[in-house]
């Protein structure tokens, strides 16, 4: 790692620390991740495998660039391309106000990235404002492929330990143990009311069950009319018919029309009904100019 | 009296191996074995003569002079007798090797004659790919091997695998790259794949420059492909095809075939295994251990609770290792139980976890894990870390995996 100066600690990733660092050839900025190979019990830590296989076939403006992996005695080290921040740290700094514009913005690169990974097989299955980095001028980029994996060969079943409970969809909090780009999807969705409120969660469950009542009482809870097979996943309980309490005007009060329709066709319930990236970015609140 | 006895019964020992070994084809002349004896240097830390072999490799690398092949077998095998009656007196070095290389609680690691068995084992599978590797064109071992870091400074540089700068390539299936050479964006590694192996056949001056471990594993596949790998990409049928070829070979079919049923069957199975080394010569492991190792990692799936197209995604990464010559009969349980391992991460696990199936492999294969895992990064840098095998290469495992089961 001598071509490379650390400047400073940016923070710690899943499993291991990430430092800003400047490449003394080029003087190019840098992200480095540090992760710790002296654990003998498992061996090279599976997110850092899933993030190099992944990003390598990954090249997009909107998802992190992985240039480098060193690898010396008791450490390997990612070298990715530098962000300035990432979007939790962005709301922080927006004292509860956002533009409405930098709102479209922001879900158009999500989404692009999205579809772009979703094109290459590729689910990234851990979305949340931690994981998406953006730049001084406003680009927005998905990291942290952890958790990713490549689809499309048929599979018995994926992990259901995956995404962070509030950007968890109801089929995978019921342990749905086949999905697919759908689970991206809800996590985009709650993103974009994220986004849309300048930085306050949309569903911040405590636990499972709470998470699952959180959204119910914004969408009412799915029956097996209205989501047929519900009860037979792993993990359905029954809960409270709740019948939508809140409008999705109240949830999201900034988003204009088209965007909360926008907003709809991602947070359905029934993983079947949810629109995907590619149609998403043909919806008319990106489309449509005359939005604003 | 007891000392008198064991040295016998290592003679013994010994004595059946090297008769054993005469018959079969690929052996070290025994003559030429006698005369390279004077080029050994006698060593002092003979009781480690596994980690001095290695040594020795690495040193004569960087002196652009093989010293190991030079060595004769009997020299090997006389510092090994010397060195278990040594270590016999010396009970702290004991204690460090059994730390060093056994699994503990192990009650069979404890016996002097078993340590003996495997270091004799080791040593002379040693010899044999020093052989094979003057047969082949390389000076080194062609096999695949964990990394080896001289110092905390020293590190292995991965850009150019990554893809990290734009560069052109023209890639046979397996993605094994071919010329034109890499523009580089870093130089670590640039200079150790800008290498042509087949200008310098000694392979050796250029693999000294920074990097030898993996720049020995580039070259390598390079080589293989440049020999091999451009008539014959790896396909996922390429091995199943060669087995199903067994009956129909020579003259006429129906000739083979009832011949065959009078055929003793290790006369079948070495004819199987010569026709095999025949069509894949760059292969140095005999068909039946590949078949036998491949059955093994599909029962270990099944233990595990491994979904199908994790085992496929195994057996896909295992075979273009053995594609590429870079299995050995040393090192072969370790690298398919590691690819397993390594499946197992970019794939997602069933009801077990990570450590779980480690630990199922390392029973399973008998290997101690700490080896099984050094070998995980070595294999990702040999599939280019191409880890995620298309649909065409997963289907036809897949769908044997399946049939076979049900």
């Amino acid at each position: 790692m001598q071509k490379y100066d650390k400047l400073e600690k940016v923070g710690e990733g899943t499993y291991g620390t990430v430092f800003k660092a400047r490449n003394k050839d080029t003087s190019e900025v840098v992200a480095l991740k540090l992760v710790r190979l002296d654990d003998d019990d498992e061996g090279v830590p599976s997110s850092a495998l899933r993030e190099i296989c992944i990003l390598r076939e990954l090249k997009h403006p909107n998802v992190v660039r992985l240039y480098d992996v060193v690898h010396s005695e008791n450490k390997l080290t990612l070298v990715f391309e530098y962000c300035d921040q990432d979007l939790k740290k962005f709301f922080d700094s927006l004292n509860g106000h956002i533009d409405q514009q930098t709102v479209r913005k922001l879900m158009q690169q999500l989404l692009r990235g999205l579809a772009f990974c979703h094109a290459h097989h590729v689910l990234h299955r851990d979305l949340k404002p931690q994981n998406l980095l953006i730049n001084a001028n406003g680009s927005l980029k998905l990291a942290d492929f952890g958790l990713a994996r490549a689809f499309g060969i048929p599979v018995r079943c994926y992990s259901s330990e995956v995404v962070t409970l509030w950007y968890r969809p109801p089929d995978v909090l019921y342990g749905a143990k086949l999905y697919n780009i759908s689970i991206d999807m809800w996590s985009a969705g709650c993103i974009f009311a994220e986004i849309s409120n300048a930085g306050r969660p949309l569903f911040p469950g405590a636990d499972i069950d709470d998470q699952l009542k959180r959204i119910f009482k914004l969408l009412g809870t799915p029956t097996e009319e209205t989501w047929p097979g519900i009860t037979q996943l792993p993990e359905y309980k029954p809960l409270p018919l709740y019948h939508p309490s809140m409008t999705f005007g109240q949830v999201v009060p900034n988003l204009p029309a088209k965007g909360k329709d926008l907003l709809q066709k991602l947070l359905v319930s029934n993983p079947i009904g949810r629109i995907d990236a590619e149609a998403s970015l043909r919806h008319p609140y990106f489309t449509d100019s005359a939005t604003y | 009296m007891v000392k008198k006895y064991k040295g016998t019964y290592h003679l013994l020992v010994a004595q059946n191996y090297l008769s054993s070994l005469k018959r079969t084809p690929r052996i070290v002349d025994e003559k030429e074995a006698f005369d390279e004896e004077d080029d050994v240097k006698k060593q002092s830390t003979s009781t480690e003569p596994l980690i001095d072999l290695e040594n020795q490799v690495v040193k004569g690398k960087k002196r652009g002079q093989y010293v190991t092949s030079k060595r004769s077998i009997f020299a090997r095998i006389s510092r090994i007798v010397s060195a278990d009656e040594m270590m016999q007196r010396d009970e702290e070095i004991e204690m460090r090797m059994r730390e060093d290389e056994e699994r503990p609680g192990s009650p069979a690691s404890t016996k002097e004659g078993f340590t003996f068995l495997k270091r004799l084992k080791h040593t002379l599978v040693r010899a044999e790919s020093c052989e094979r590797m003057r047969h082949a064109s390389g000076q080194f071992g062609n096999e695949l091997r964990p990394f080896d870091f001289k110092d905390d400074e020293h590190e292995f540089n991965f850009s150019s695998l990554i893809g990290g700068f734009q560069r052109q390539r023209t890639q046979t299936m397996d993605g094994v790259e071919k010329s034109p050479r890499v523009q580089r964006r870093s130089s670590a590694i640039g200079s150790l794949l800008g290498v042509d192996s087949i200008n310098h056949p000694s392979g050796v001056s250029r693999a000294s420059s920074c990097e030898p471990e993996i720049a020995k594993i580039r070259e390598i596949c390079e080589m293989e492909a440049d020999e091999h790998i451009e008539e014959i990409p790896y396909s996922a049928e390429i091995f199943e095809k060669f087995e199903s070829g067994q009956q129909m070979h020579g003259g006429s079919a129906g000739y083979t075939s009832s011949f065959s049923h009078f055929r003793a069957q290790d006369e079948a199975k070495r004819e199987l295994n010569e026709r095999f080394r025949l069509q894949f010569p760059h292969i140095h492991l005999t068909f039946t251990k590949f078949k036998s190792i491949k059955r093994e990692l599909v029962s270990l799936a099944f233990t595990c609770e491994l979904d199908a197209s994790t085992l496929a995604t195994a057996l896909v990464y295992f075979e273009r290792i053995v594609f590429k010559g870079l299995i050995s009969k040393f090192n072969r349980k370790l690298v398919a139980g590691a690819c397993l391992i390594v499946a197992v991460k970019v794939t997602d696990v069933g009801r077990m976890k990570i450590r779980d199936v480690v630990g199922e492999v390392e029973n399973r294969l008998r290997e101690s894990r700490r080896e099984l895992l050094s070998y995980e990064l070595p294999i990702c840098v040999s599939l280019d870390f191409d880890l995620l095998p298309s649909e065409t290469f997963l289907r036809p495992h897949m769908d044997r995996i399946t049939f076979r089961i049900v």
